[in-house]
């Protein structure tokens, strides 16, 4: 008699607890707003201090190779060839299948020339694509080339015709401008914003 | 003739089954990654197991030896990885040890502060998982979503969301804020009532109770034998806890928490239902230090001074040798790092906890049935990539 | 109690073969022959006043004159830890190959060095005399080599599979690619690559790896900057 009172015991006992929680998931169905995000019709937002992809303000870097030093899977490489002050520059590039995103090569930048953007969507089918270039120009832009022909002259002794005219000239990163290169960077990618 | 002689004999003896070896993973979803479990089996009782580990082996002892101090933060997050700021924060003290700094007053807070943080979060992959592998698929959602709050909190101040790379050796990569410490609390207001559901949802559930309770009962003399710690130890029984035993933040010293252990409420001490309930009571533990560290955080720096030029030279400790253990969500992790006085040691040793616990499974399965081994592996919440790292 | 406590009292268990305690490390350590390490973790163990219950780690470190082996226990009732050690002196010419440290093993004492123990073999050629079941843990039964030890060289065949270091990657070979080092390999040829002298080492002589020296440099460039 026991064990029957046992079997359908255990019957009812699995039937309301799983009850309770069934009713749980009601409320929830009921009350809870749903909180599924649409991607890609939907986004979280990214916090500010998101490690996404780099950011390299060019103008400012001196080519100290300290954030490649830093890194810990050796994805940084940077070429540059230095005119005194004025670099002729070849590659700064992140290879995007080794990075891990650890931040180790921001703090060290004794410029402060290299951040990290909050773009995160990084997928690509294009493996090739993922060795990424932050430079904006390569070798002498126009206002370098004079600097340094201007320069040469100086040393050979001659008057220089205009010195205001030809200093480098100090552009400014704003917003716009990190938002083309972002552009920039995922057009190069190969995904399609 | 001769066959029904055998029969008829061997009448009053068991049933003879040829034994069966069976291969449990390492691609089976029970086994929460690449764990192959080499099963022998008499039919649906298993009366012999080997652990096969070492599919996710990553080499990070090696990788160690041949980054810097700094460096080999990063990897730290990878061993653990649902629990990175703890094991960034064993890394970060053993460096410290080493170079004979201390963190100052406000990083150690926000180090416990986030550490809690992601324990909750761990633990709730053990409780939603653990539901998946005995056949209950609602807590599992439940358990992520609260996860993924956590995982947003703490994406806000470190800009990652899994793999954080926050604790760093001489504090914390970033201060925090009011604004992130009134989320957190909201996030603990809302936490302690969710948690309310979750034991309806499964710790009360019936079915629940009869598949966990009195299966894999895991003595406490096997226990400290294996070297098991963490929720492991305590649910056999064990009132052990370095956060309060060996202090090795601050706040630890002076927060009030309990340190839940195993009483055998369903059945035996130390099965799989006791293993489950410490972790679900640790949560609200955690919740419990996560509130104070709130009230009492210090202002101060986030970072040691000294340590900041870390970044741009190498961090260069004197030679010497340093054990640090912490107390992490699967147990106690401990750094064994020897210095000879370069950029980068030449032994970093890991005693990763899920090491430690897997390695009494093949004591617990024995005797038991094929079901139960599911339910005895999940009750371990081992990670793959910390056993073979 | 405090390790120079403990140092005393096994001091005074009479087991031949315990050093002095070492009290300039950041966890004192004893350091004991390898022929007393059994009886000083069963009298660790055993000792009501030490009672060790647990063996937390098992590790093999190579130094350039040794391997050394440390044994990291703690107490849960006295709350107390522990660190042993014993030293393998390296013979001369010793190198990854040639060269497997015995130690006794103490997975009769420990349930927990099992796995270390075995680890520990598995990636420093430490051999542990008498241990239940010395297999190989992390890597494959067929790997060659200790890939912890300093010399160790990567190999270039796995059983009779190439291992392909420099391969391409799998989407960027075409159809007609083979492996770079697919000839198997000659019958008697060693599977390794001999390692390389001690004196060539990077750790040898105290001189950190050409790499390391790398980031000091570099912090100089910074200061210009």
């Amino acid at each position: 008699m026991g064990a029957i009172r046992d079997y359908f015991g255990n019957i009812s006992s699995a039937l309301t607890s799983t009850a309770k929680g069934m009713g749980v998931t009601l409320r929830h169905y009921r009350k809870e707003p749903p909180i599924t995000i649409q991607y890609p019709f939907e986004r979280f937002p990214v916090p500010d201090r998101y490690r996404g992809l780099h950011i390299l303000e060019q103008e400012k870097c001196i080519d100290c190779k300290l954030c490649a030093k830093a890194c810990p899977v050796d994805c940084i490489e940077i070429e540059a060839e230095h005119h005194g002050r004025i670099l002729e520059w070849t590659q700064f590039s992140i290879d995007y299948k080794k990075c891990i995103f650890c931040e180790f090569c921001i703090p060290p930048c004794p410029v402060d020339c290299i951040h990290m953007t909050t773009e995160y969507e990084l997928a690509t089918e294009d493996p090739d694509g993922m060795v990424e270039d932050l430079l904006t120009w390569t070798g002498l832009r126009p206002q370098d080339q004079r600097a340094l022909e201007e320069a040469a002259a100086r040393k050979a002794g001659k008057v220089v015709p205009d010195a205001a005219a030809s200093k480098p000239s100090a552009e400014g990163t704003s917003a716009e401008d990190m938002a083309a290169k972002i552009a920039a960077i995922k057009a190069r990618m190969g995904k399609k914003d | 003739m001769e066959a029904l002689e055998m029969f008829t004999s061997d009448r009053n003896a068991d049933v003879y089954t040829e034994e069966l070896k069976l291969n449990l993973g390492p691609q089976h979803p029970s086994t929460h990654g690449v764990l192959r479990v080499e099963l022998a089996m008499d039919g649906e009782i298993i009366t012999d197991s080997w652990c096969d580990i070492g599919y996710l082996h990553r080499c990070a002892e090696k990788i160690g030896e041949n980054v810097t101090y700094l460096q080999f933060t990063p990897y730290t997050d990878r061993m653990d990885y649902l629990a990175s700021m703890n094991n960034n924060l064993a890394w970060s003290l053993t460096v410290e040890k080493l170079l004979d700094v201390e963190a100052p007053e406000r990083a150690q807070w926000i180090r416990a502060l986030v550490a809690e943080l992601n324990r909750i979060a761990s633990h709730l992959i053990a409780f939603g998982t653990y539901g998946i592998d005995l056949g209950a698929n609602t807590p599992f959602f439940y358990a992520f979503r609260e996860r993924e709050s956590i995982m947003q909190l703490l994406e806000k101040i470190s800009g990652a969301r899994m793999l954080y790379n926050f604790i760093r050796p001489g504090g914390v990569a970033n201060d925090i804020d009011d604004a992130w410490m009134d989320e957190v609390s909201a996030f603990c207001d809302d936490f302690e009532k969710r948690w309310v559901e979750y034991n309806t949802l499964l710790t009360d559930n019936f079915v629940f109770i009869q598949r966990t309770a009195n299966i894999g009962i895991l003595t406490k003399e096997l226990a400290l034998s294996n070297g098991c710690t963490g929720p492991v130890l305590r649910a056999s029984g064990v009132k052990w806890d370095l956060r309060r035993d060996v202090p090795y933040l601050e706040p630890y010293d002076e927060c009030e928490f309990d340190i839940p252990v195993g009483e055998g409420t369903h059945g035996t001490l130390g099965d799989c239902w006791d293993r489950y309930w410490v972790r679900m009571r640790e949560m609200i533990e955690s919740v419990r230090i996560i509130r104070q560290c709130i009230e009492k955080i210090p202002p101060g720096a986030h970072m040691e001074k000294s340590m900041v030029k870390m970044y741009k030279t190498p961090l260069k400790p004197p030679p010497g040798e340093a054990y640090v253990r912490c107390e992490n969500p699967r147990g106690e992790l401990g750094f064994y790092v020897v210095s000879e006085g370069g950029n980068s040691p030449i032994r970093c040793r890991t005693r990763a906890p899920s090491f430690c616990n897997l390695s009494v499974l093949d004591k617990l399965l024995p005797g038991t049935m094929l079901g139960d081994a599911v339910a005895t592996i999940g009750s371990l919440d081992i990670v793959l990539g910390e056993v073979d790292r | 109690m405090n390790e120079a406590g403990l140092h005393a009292k096994l001091g005074a268990a009479g087991i031949d073969g315990i050093g002095e305690l070492d009290t300039s490390a950041k966890d004192p350590f004893v350091v004991v022959e390898a022929d007393a390490l059994v009886a000083v973790m069963t009298f660790l163990r055993d000792d009501p006043d030490c009672a060790m219950e647990m063996l937390h780690l098992v590790t093999a470190t190579e130094r350039e004159a040794c391997i050394e082996l440390a044994y990291h226990l703690c107490s849960y009732q006295h709350h107390h830890s522990f660190v042993v050690k014993v030293i393998c002196p390296r013979p001369e010419g010793g190198n990854h190959d040639t060269w497997h440290p015995e130690v006794p093993s103490v997975a009769g004492v420990f349930d927990a060095a099992d796995w270390h123990e075995r680890e520990q073999w598995d990636l420093l050629g430490v051999v542990f005399a008498g241990h239940p079941d010395p297999r190989r843990i992390l890597l494959p039964e067929e790997w060659i080599g200790h890939p912890l030890r300093k010399d160790f060289v990567y190999p270039s065949f796995l059983g009779d599979v190439p291992l392909e270091l420099d391969a391409t990657p799998m989407y960027e070979r075409g159809p007609d690619w083979t492996p770079p080092s697919s000839e198997p390999r000659p019958a008697g040829e060693p599977l390794i690559q001999p390692p390389s002298p001690p004196s060539d080492r990077p750790h040898a002589g105290g001189q950190a790896p050409a790499k390391d020296e790398a980031p000091a440099d570099a912090a100089d460039t910074g200061k210009e900057g």
